[in-house]
């Protein structure tokens, strides 16, 4: 077992194999070795880790993905994402960002692309004045700079 | 509860008098002012409840982790490149904030391929430049689309230099531009290509151009732009040493062009990829697959014409192709003989083998058996293939895509591919049904290695009792020395067909023989 120490001081004993999905957690083990101290994680909240650990025992004993696979590498841009996967989502944006920051400071490579994904999906066909709103996120472009923009873009004549 | 003195009231049927009619009206009114008092307080509270939801969300728009910027940029560009469109990358995302654009304008992913498209201006190379620089050191891939159906390129009937395609500053890209991996060029007629062609052969002297350094070419052409004169004109002279080459064209205008003079690939030793999707004769395709010796796969899409089987004329040579591992022939008329080159090519190493009919049309008589004089000559072409020095001895896949010919025919075939261990069968409401009943009369085993069948019998021309049947003897006749690999099967079939009546039986019956069964309905 392995044990982990949130953000906000909670305690989680954790499978090993459950946990090496992170690759982070797996090349600490590695480099320490067997150990009765918790791991430290100062950037994952207790609330945020249980969520992690449902994703990591949901896939326990899958093989781990290739980690010298770069998906833009290979020009990967698809947007299917597996129904389990789809549902795990399916939860407040708050607890979605989290999740991703999550996935990217334990580097769970699955899971992060699940997250960016369900991102973008939720970006698909959407203006960017809609998309604005959807996040939460202030238009700090002046009309003119807009304009411009605007403008430049045009040439790329897109259909 | 309404007062004592009224209480009693509701139990009985006394009759009111005046004074208490009153009494009661007062009480009534009394109740309806408490009411509107304490609907106004409701009112109240809901206008601060929703004032301080709003307030809430207006903190909590602060703490967005969108707005804090805890998300980091590489992040954001990673859900960057699954949401943008490849044509046209920053036009949503970039307009949402200055931040995003900057993220986008600084990920390289988001630049790796350009497309850009015709319009009345010539194409934008300041701009290509600039989009391709943006995906710094990652491979590249640039798609122009010369024309459509608005705008087409009208140079062939100009003396002036106004090639959507061939103009000085896309010559000057293709020679000072970035290195680039894919290129994709989509012109109206060939003639763009002559001129495009033409001038990069003329400034060849530039080194290490952009050009040459391009791993993958597509080059797609609309028409042909005069009825036969204009073939002569070579355009395929200056190709870039490519590992893969993609070439579309449309039918040739006529057939009795001969192919000596029609326009060929030079030797490219490096190609190990050549798709060709046009109705080019035998004798073409021959001559430049001898130009070839490296190639590894060849794709050749007939696009549903019959393509000519002209007379190999040079030498009748065979044409080797010792790398050679997949060869597929798609969308052949079922008339055409395209698949006759399968006799002049030595292949040692081919592994896979496509062979795809378009649906013959339904009042066609269907081809007969491969030993009638006159009709499909495949089973004698294959036999070329599989005999002889450098022959095909170990072909492992086989794909049969609306196949024209009987059973009979089928296992004969079959019969000389013995180390086949996948098999793909898609039929046609024409395909000979009789296949597996006559399969398991056959004294040899038929395909020995076979490990997993694939079919797509969406037709029902195939009892799967029969098929049943067939794979149940296969298993009771193997023996130690000569064991059955039959693994798995996957059959898509149409649930509606009197034919998949008893699948569920045969089905349970085949995995019961130990073979992973998957139907798609």
């Amino acid at each position: 077992m392995v044990l982990l120490l949130t953000s906000d001081n909670e305690m989680f004993s954790v499978a090993e194999d459950v946990i090496k999905r992170s690759a982070y957690i797996k090349n600490m083990l590695e480099d320490v070795g067997e150990s009765d101290l918790p791991i430290p994680l100062p950037n994952v909240e207790s609330n945020v880790l249980v969520k992690i650990l449902e994703y990591c025992e949901h896939y326990r004993g899958e093989p781990l993905p290739a980690s010298d696979v770069d998906p833009a590498e290979i020009g990967d841009r698809s947007l299917d994402i597996a129904d389990w996967d789809q549902k795990y989502m399916a939860v407040d944006q708050e607890m979605l960002f989290e999740i991703i920051l999550a996935a990217n400071y334990l580097d769970i490579k699955s899971l992060l692309d699940v997250g960016c994904k369900t991102v973008a999906k939720m970006m698909k066909g959407k203006s960017s004045e809609e998309i604005r709103t959807l996040f939460n996120i202030a238009n700090d472009f002046t009309p003119e700079e807009e304009a411009q923009i605007r403008k430049e873009n045009a040439w790329a004549e897109c259909r | 509860m309404i007062k004592e003195q009224f209480s009693n009231l509701l139990h009985g049927n006394y009759s009111l008098d005046p004074l208490e009619l009153a009494a009661i009206q007062r009480e009534i009114e009394a109740e309806t002012l408490a009411i509107d008092k304490v609907q106004s307080a409701i009112v109240d509270l809901q206008l601060q409840l929703e004032a301080h939801e709003a307030k809430r969300q207006d903190y909590k728009t602060l703490l967005s982790p969108l707005r804090r910027g805890v998300v980091p940029p590489e992040i954001l560009g990673e859900v960057f490149r699954y949401a943008i469109e490849p044509v046209c990358p920053v036009n949503r995302v970039g307009l949402v904030c200055k931040s995003w654009r900057a993220i986008a304008l600084t990920t390289p992913s988001l630049w790796q391929a350009v497309v850009m498209f015709p319009s009345d201006a010539p194409i934008n190379v300041n701009k290509l430049q600039t989009w391709t620089a943006r995906a710094a050191t990652l491979p590249k891939t640039v798609r122009i689309v010369g024309s459509n159906k608005r705008y087409r390129c009208l140079c062939r009937k100009s003396e002036v230099d106004n090639c959507r395609l061939a103009f000085p500053e896309l010559i000057r890209f293709f020679s000072d531009g970035p290195v680039l991996d894919q290129v994709s060029l989509q012109c109206h007629t060939h003639h763009c290509l002559v001129r495009l062609f033409g001038l990069l052969r003329s400034d060849k002297d530039t080194l290490s151009r952009s050009w040459d350094s391009i791993r993958h070419l597509a080059l797609q052409i609309d028409s042909w732009s005069t009825p036969t004169h204009g073939l002569v004109r070579q355009f395929l002279h200056n190709l870039p040493p490519v590992s893969s080459l993609f070439l579309d064209t449309p039918w040739l205008p006529d057939s009795d062009v001969p192919s000596e003079i029609l326009p060929a690939l030079p030797p490219l030793d490096c190609l190990t990829s050549l798709h060709i999707a046009g109705n080019w004769p035998n004798s073409w395709v021959l001559r430049n697959l001898r130009s070839c010796p490296n190639l590894e796969e060849v794709i050749l899409n007939s696009k549903q014409s019959e393509r000519v089987d002209d007379v190999w004329t040079e030498g009748r040579t065979l044409v080797s192709l010792p790398k050679i591992q997949v060869l597929r022939f798609q969308h052949m008329a079922t008339h055409g003989e395209d698949a006759r080159i399968l006799g002049w090519l030595r292949m040692p190493a081919l592994r896979i083998l496509e062979l795809s009919y378009e649906i013959p049309h339904p009042f066609t008589v269907q081809e007969e058996d491969p030993d009638t004089p006159g009709k499909v000559k495949l089973y004698r072409d294959m036999l070329r293939m599989l005999s002889g020095v450098d022959a095909v001895v170990d072909l492992q896949q086989l794909r049969l895509v609306h196949f024209p010919i009987t059973a009979k025919g089928l296992l004969r075939i079959f019969g000389v591919l013995p180390s086949l261990t996948f098999l793909e069968l898609v039929t046609h409401i024409g395909s000979d049904s009789k296949f597996f009943k006559l399969a398991r009369q056959v004294e040899n085993p038929l395909l020995p290695q076979l490990r997993y069948l694939k079919m797509h019998d969406y037709c029902g021309v195939f009892d799967p009792d029969d098929i049943y049947q067939f794979l149940r003897e296969r298993k009771a006749t193997a023996t130690e020395a000569s064991p059955d690999c039959t693994e798995r099967l996957d059959m898509g079939v149409n649930p509606y067909n009197r034919n998949s009546l008893h699948l569920d039986e045969s089905v349970r019956a085949m995995r019961g023989m130990g073979i992973l069964v998957n139907i798609v309905y």
